[in-house]
């Protein structure tokens, strides 16, 4: 790296910066142009040929340095942005996630409030009743981009269901034949994988 | 220079950390959780699950899922702690060529480095995600009590994960710094440490600025997750003691609630 210079890297402008390669080159191979003519009348005693080429040489390196300084701090603060964004955004998400999964059990209760109402009567305007507030509870779930996992019947997929047991079925072995608990997804982020039971083969134990 | 990334890997669990700016931050998985559980499952299809997703298959692959390797690393198949592992756990545990514990899962035998080495690179993939660049290098804890064999199978496992194990580090000494003891100028901590699956107390002192292990013990199968056993079995006793001797043992979804929620 760049050693400490007091020198701000002053990105005050991009087409002077983006000359540096050119600039560098026509400053060695032709000394005598600009600095000639300042020379002789200002500084003509102390500085020889000699002593402004190692001026203009430090100079040169300072301002290359200044350069890649600026580029390193550019590049720094580009990161910077994107992971701030990608931090916020996932700080976003991650809030949302923890509403939500306290949310659920709401949501699974009142599943089982009506399984358990309808077994035990016919109609019932309570239970109608909270079958509707479940119903806008899954709307509202629509609505911030929450959907459930379908896991019944389908293939067993360790990165949205859960096993916990195995049963002995008539289905294709790794296919789900029961969700305990049904899953849910935030987006694409899993919030809660679905509690399932998956089939296996029936005779013989496998290996 | 390249970033180097720390990783505690764990009997039960593992996490990866990296400095940013100044400061340690424990980064995150795919799936938002800043552990992953040390579980390598083998698919049927052939694919190799890491983590959570490991963990969720166990139950219809038990006997391909490989967990708490940890406790074979670097161990000899007739050690007594091998041994004592073998009696509980699901998958099959042979002796390698020179004696050391393997696992055989699917007909082919896998060394604990291997097994770890998935882990490894579960962590490093974490904080490549997060970086947004490769990374090489790693620093890797492990108990204070590993012996030179079991350094080296970590070395190995970082090594095979694609890792530059530049240091092994003891996690109590770890935990120490982490918590700027070395600042502080006590001489003698004790650093208490409850995992998921093992429970260790390490003396440490400081002498120049470095910490040595004077001392180190625990219970290698005493953990978090027999707290939550115990907690599970107490909670299924008093249920069945409050309503009249109803057993929820047989309930699968029950008790998954109850583990839960312990």
């Amino acid at each position: 790296m760049v050693g400490a210079m007091s020198g701000e890297p002053t990105p005050n402008g991009d087409s002077t910066a983006s000359e540096s390669p050119a600039d560098e080159g026509a400053a060695s191979t032709n000394p005598s142009a600009a600095p000639a003519a300042d020379a002789p009348a200002d500084a003509a005693p102390a500085t020889g040929p000699e002593s402004l080429e190692t001026k203009i040489a430090g100079l040169e390196k300072e301002k290359k340095d200044n350069w890649d300084r600026y580029l390193r701090t550019a590049a720094d603060l580009e990161n910077l942005r994107k992971r701030q964004k990608r931090e916020l955004d996932d700080a976003k998400l991650e809030s949302k996630g923890r509403v939500l999964k306290e949310m659920l059990p709401v949501v699974d209760n009142l599943e089982r409030a009506i399984e358990h109402a309808t077994t035990q009567a016919g109609s019932n305007p309570i239970v109608e009743g909270v079958q509707l507030v479940l119903r806008q509870f899954l709307t509202a779930f629509e609505r911030l981009d929450v959907t459930p996992i379908d896991a019944g019947g389908q293939p067993f997929d360790p990165n949205l269901h859960e096993a916990i047991s195995q049963q002995e079925s008539d289905a294709a072995p790794g296919t789900v034949v029961q969700v305990l608990q049904r899953g849910y997804k935030s987006g694409d982020r899993l919030l809660r994988p679905a509690l399932v039971v998956v089939a296996k083969a029936k005779a013989a134990p496998a290996e | 220079m390249p970033r180097v990334v720390g990783i505690d890997l764990g009997t039960t669990n593992s996490c990866v950390a990296v400095i940013d700016g100044d400061t340690p931050v424990v980064i995150a998985n795919a799936e938002g959780t800043r552990t992953t559980p040390s579980v390598v499952g083998f698919a049927q299809t052939g694919e190799r699950l890491v983590g959570q997703a490991a963990r969720r298959q166990a139950m219809t692959n038990a006997e391909n899922t490989i967990y708490a390797v940890k406790r074979l690393m670097g161990r000899k198949f007739e050690d007594a702690e091998v041994q004592r592992h073998v009696l509980t756990c699901p998958y099959e545990v042979v002796a390698g060529d020179n004696g050391d514990a393997h696992v055989r899962v699917r007909g082919r035998d896998f060394s604990p480095p291997e097994i770890s080495a998935l882990v490894l690179q579960k962590m490093r993939q974490t904080a490549e995600d997060w970086l947004g660049e490769p990374v090489t290098e790693s620093v890797i804890t492990v108990p204070a009590y590993f012996d030179d064999a079991q350094r080296q199978a970590t070395k190995d496992a970082g090594r095979i994960a694609g890792l530059n194990v530049l240091r092994i580090v003891n996690e109590p000494t770890a935990a120490a710094l982490a918590y700027g003891i070395e600042t502080e100028g006590a001489q003698r901590v004790a650093v208490y440490d409850l995992g998921g699956g093992t429970f260790d107390v390490s003396i440490l002192e400081l002498a120049d600025g470095v910490f040595r292990v004077r001392s180190t013990a625990g219970d290698t199968f005493l953990g978090g997750e027999d707290f939550d056993n115990a907690i599970v079995e107490h909670l299924l006793a008093t249920f069945t003691q409050l309503n009249d001797g109803m057993d929820l043992r047989g309930d699968r979804m029950a008790l998954q609630r109850l583990k839960d929620a312990a």
